[in-house]
C-alpha cells in the first residue's frame, strides 16, 4: 500500500462530501471552459472570415453613412472615379484588389432592381495609360494590384487569371477580368424571378444588354442585383465618371491597419472604413464574455474553495482519532500535511477534469446556438481551469492541513 | 531501554493547574515486561503517552531507546515511533476504511517499505494470529477479539524494540484476553522485546515480570501484597 492509496480509500469511504466539494469546483471550471470556448471560437471565426473576406476596406464619400451603404449601396453620394487611380498611384502596401462601384435604380419587367456598375480588372491597366505614367503598367504588374507580400502568412493573396476570367466567379471573388460594355451579370435570385438565363437579352434604360452570366447564389444582397460595366452605368446615370464606393481587398489584417491611415491621408474627403470596425462589436462582445467568464470563474472558485475548505476542516475534525493513530504509528506532521494536500489536489484535479468535460460539452452543444459558429474547446481555458482548480483546492486546504499536523497524537488514547 | 528522570506533567484547565504526573523516576531494562496499574485518573496513560513520545512532559528528562525523546524534533520522534515503538490500544484504533491486512501494513506504509514486503509481512502476522481468512475484512466486520489481534499484528509488523500497551485486554472476552496476553509475553520471552503494559486488571498485572503502581500521579513499586489487596478490593 502506498500513501496515495490511503487518500483514495478514505475518499471512497465517504464520497458524499467529496462529491459536493468536487461539484463546486467543477462548476467554476465548467463556466470558464464553456464561456471561454464560445468566445474563442467566435473570435477565431471572425478572424478567419476577416481574412477570407479580403474586401476589408471601404472608401465612401464623406457624407455617406455606412448604414446607407449596407442598406443598398444606394446612398446617392458619389466621388470621382479618379480616386481609384490615386490609390493605384500611391502603391499602398496591402492593396490586393479594388472594386469601384456605382449603383443605379432601374425597372425591369415592372420590378425595381439595382444595377451596379463594376470595373473589370482589365480597365485598371487602361487607367495607367490614361494617366500617362510610364511606370504605371509595370507597377501594376509587379508592385501594385495583386501584389503578394510577406504578411500574407501563406494565404493565397493573388487571384488566378482563370478565376477572374470566369464571370460566374464574381459572386465569390467580386472581381472580373473583362466585361463587355453591354454585358450583364445577373444575381441568382433576380435571374430566377425574371426567368433569365445565360445568353438572354434584357432591356435596360432603353438599351439592349446581354446576360453574360447568371451568378451562383451567394446568400448576399448581390443575389438580387444586376451588374454591368461601370462606365456603361455611369453613362446611363448621366453623372459622369463617378462611383459610390471603392471596395478595397486588402491583404492581410495586419497590413490593413497601416493601409487605412495611408488612404485617409491620400483621400481626405472620403470616409475610409475597415470591416474590422464592423466586427468590433462582435469582438467586444467576445471580450465581454471572456471577462465575464473569468469573473464567474473567480466567484465560483471562491465558492469551490470554501467548499473544499469546509470539507477538509470537517474531515480533519471527524478523523482526529484516526490521525492520532497514524501519528502513534509514526506518521510525521509533514505526512499528515501531505495526506490533506493530496486529498485536496485530488478534489481539485477531478473537479477540474469534470468541469472541463461539462464545460466542453456545454460549449459544443449550446455554443453554435449562441454565436452560430463551429465550436472547439479552448485549450488555454482547460489548462487554466484545471490549474486554477488544483491551486484553489490546495490553498483552501492550507489551514485544515495545519490543523491536522498540529493534532495531539495522545488523542488516540482517548475515546473520541 | 527507558529512563525517566524527574518526569512531571501538569495540565492547565482554565485557572487550575492539574498535576497529572508528579516528579517521577522510572526505569525499564531491555526485555522486561512491566505492568503499570492504578485507578482511573492516576496518570497511567499520561505516563504511557510520555514514553511513546506523544506528550511533552512539563519537567524532567525521558530517555527511551537511548534517545532523549523531547530533545528530538517532532519528525524525529515520529520516525522513532514508527521504527522502534509499537502501540496497542484498548479500543484497537484500527482505521475503519482499511481492511485487516491494510491496517497491519500501515506502519510499513508510513515507513515507505516496498509494497510486496508490506503485504507478505502483514499476511504472515495475520496467520500467526489465526486471522489469515479475515485479511480482506474491514474492522466493522470483525469481532472485538479479532480486531485486537489485528491491532497486535499491526504493532508487531515493524518488529518494535518497545511495546506500549494501554489496557489491551479491557474490551475482550477471557479467551481473547489470554491470547493477547500470551502474544505480549511471547514478544518479551521469545523475541526480547520490552513491554510496558497499563492495566486496571491486577490479575493481568500479576503475569508481568515487574509491577509498578500509580496513584495520584506518583509511581511506586507494587508488592505482591498490594496487588492482592487491590484484587480483593
Amino acid at each position: 500500500m502506498k500513501i496515495h492509496n490511503l487518500v483514495w480509500k478514505e475518499m471512497k469511504q465517504r464520497p458524499a462530501p467529496c462529491v459536493a466539494a468536487l461539484m463546486a469546483v467543477a462548476l467554476g471550471v465548467a463556466a470558464l471552459v464553456s464561456i471561454q470556448s464560445v468566445a474563442a471560437s467566435s473570435q477565431t471565426q471572425v478572424a478567419r472570415q476577416m481574412n477570407e473576406l479580403g474586401a476589408n476596406v471601404l472608401v465612401l464619400p464623406k457624407s455617406a453613412t455606412l448604414e446607407d451603404y449596407y442598406a443598398a449601396d444606394l446612398h446617392g453620394e458619389t466621388m470621382p472615379e479618379s480616386y481609384v487611380t490615386d490609390i493605384i498611384m500611391a502603391q499602398a502596401v496591402g492593396v490586393e484588389e479594388m472594386a469601384p462601384k456605382l449603383c443605379l435604380p432601374a425597372t425591369v419587367q415592372d420590378k425595381q432592381v439595382t444595377v451596379t456598375g463594376i470595373l473589370p480588372r482589365s480597365e485598371f491597366f487602361k487607367k495607367s495609360s490614361w494617366q500617362s505614367v510610364d511606370l504605371m503598367f509595370q507597377e501594376m504588374e509587379s508592385g501594385g494590384l495583386g501584389q503578394s507580400h510577406e504578411n500574407c502568412n501563406g494565404r493565397t493573396c493573388q487571384l488566378t487569371d482563370e478565376a477572374m476570367k470566369d464571370l460566374k466567379s464574381y459572386a465569390k471573388t467580386r472581381v472580373v477580368h473583362d466585361l463587355a460594355p453591354y454585358d450583364l451579370l445577373v444575381g441568382a435570385d433576380l435571374a430566377s424571378q425574371l426567368g433569365l438565363n445565360d445568353g438572354d437579352t434584357l432591356e435596360l434604360y432603353g438599351e439592349q444588354f446581354d446576360v453574360a452570366a447568371v451568378l451562383p447564389a451567394s446568400g448576399t444582397i448581390d443575389d438580387q442585383r444586376l451588374f454591368a460595366h461601370l462606365h456603361t452605368v455611369q453613362d446611363l446615370s448621366g453623372e459622369g465618371p463617378v462611383v459610390n464606393v471603392i471596395e478595397v481587398m486588402a491583404c492581410c489584417e495586419d497590413v490593413t491597419a497601416g493601409l487605412i491611415t495611408n488612404l485617409e491621408d491620400l483621400l481626405p474627403d472620403t470616409r475610409v472604413i475597415t470591416i474590422s470596425q464592423l466586427v468590433e462589436a462582435q469582438v467586444g462582445m467576445n471580450r465581454l464574455m471572456s471577462r465575464l467568464s473569468l469573473l464567474l470563474f473567480a466567484i465560483l472558485m471562491l465558492v469551490g474553495g470554501a467548499s473544499v475548505a469546509a470539507v477538509m476542516f470537517s474531515n480533519v475534525s471527524e478523523r482526529r482519532k484516526e490521525m492520532g493513530t497514524l501519528m502513534a504509528l509514526g506518521a510525521t506532521p509533514r505526512l499528515l500535511h501531505r495526506l490533506v494536500f493530496m486529498k485536496a489536489a485530488c478534489l481539485g484535479l477531478f473537479g477540474g477534469v469534470c468541469g472541463i468535460l461539462v464545460g466542453g460539452l456545454i460549449a459544443m452543444a449550446f455554443g453554435p446556438m449562441i454565436v452560430d459558429v463551429p465550436m472547439s474547446v479552448s485549450t488555454s481555458a482547460m489548462l487554466w481551469g484545471c490549474t486554477g482548480a488544483i491551486l484553489v483546492a490546495l490553498l483552501s486546504s492550507y489551514l485544515p492541513a495545519r490543523k491536522a499536523a498540529q493534532l495531539d497524537p495522545s488523542i488516540c488514547f482517548q475515546d473520541v | 531501554m527507558i529512563q525517566l528522570t524527574n518526569i512531571a506533567k501538569q495540565y492547565r484547565l482554565r485557572d487550575q493547574v492539574i498535576d497529572a504526573l508528579l516528579p517521577t523516576n522510572f526505569t525499564v531494562e531491555q526485555g522486561e515486561f512491566v505492568a503499570i496499574t492504578g485507578p482511573s485518573g492516576s496518570g497511567k496513560t499520561t505516563m504511557l503517552s510520555i514514553l511513546g513520545g506523544m506528550l511533552s512532559p512539563s519537567a524532567g528528562e525521558a530517555r527511551v531507546l537511548g534517545e532523549n525523546l523531547y530533545q528530538l524534533t517532532a519528525e524525529q520522534r515520529a520516525r522513532l515511533r514508527n521504527e522502534s515503538i509499537g502501540f496497542v490500544f484498548q479500543n484497537f484504533n484500527l482505521v475503519p476504511w482499511l481492511t485487516a491486512v491494510e491496517n497491519v501494513q500501515l506502519p510499513l506504509t508510513i515507513l515507505g517499505t516496498d509494497r510486496q514486503v508490506q503485504e507478505s509481512r502483514a499476511v504472515e502476522l495475520l496467520a500467526r494470529f489465526e486471522l489469515a481468512n479475515r485479511a480482506d475484512h474491514k474492522p466493522s466486520e470483525l469481532s472485538a477479539g479479532q480486531q485486537q489481534r489485528v491491532a497486535l499484528a499491526r504493532t508487531l509488523v515493524t518488529d518494535p524494540k518497545l511495546i506500549l500497551a494501554d489496557e489491551p485486554t479491557g474490551n475482550l472476552d477471557p479467551d481473547t484476553k489470554q491470547l493477547v496476553l500470551n502474544a505480549l509475553h511471547q514478544c518479551c520471552d521469545e523475541y526480547g522485546q520490552t513491554v510496558v503494559l497499563v492495566t486496571h486488571d491486577d490479575s493481568i498485572a500479576k503475569t508481568a515480570g515487574r509491577v509498578v503502581r500509580m496513584e495520584r500521579g506518583t509511581l511506586t513499586e507494587a508488592t505482591e501484597r498490594s496487588l492482592n489487596i487491590a484484587s480483593a478490593g
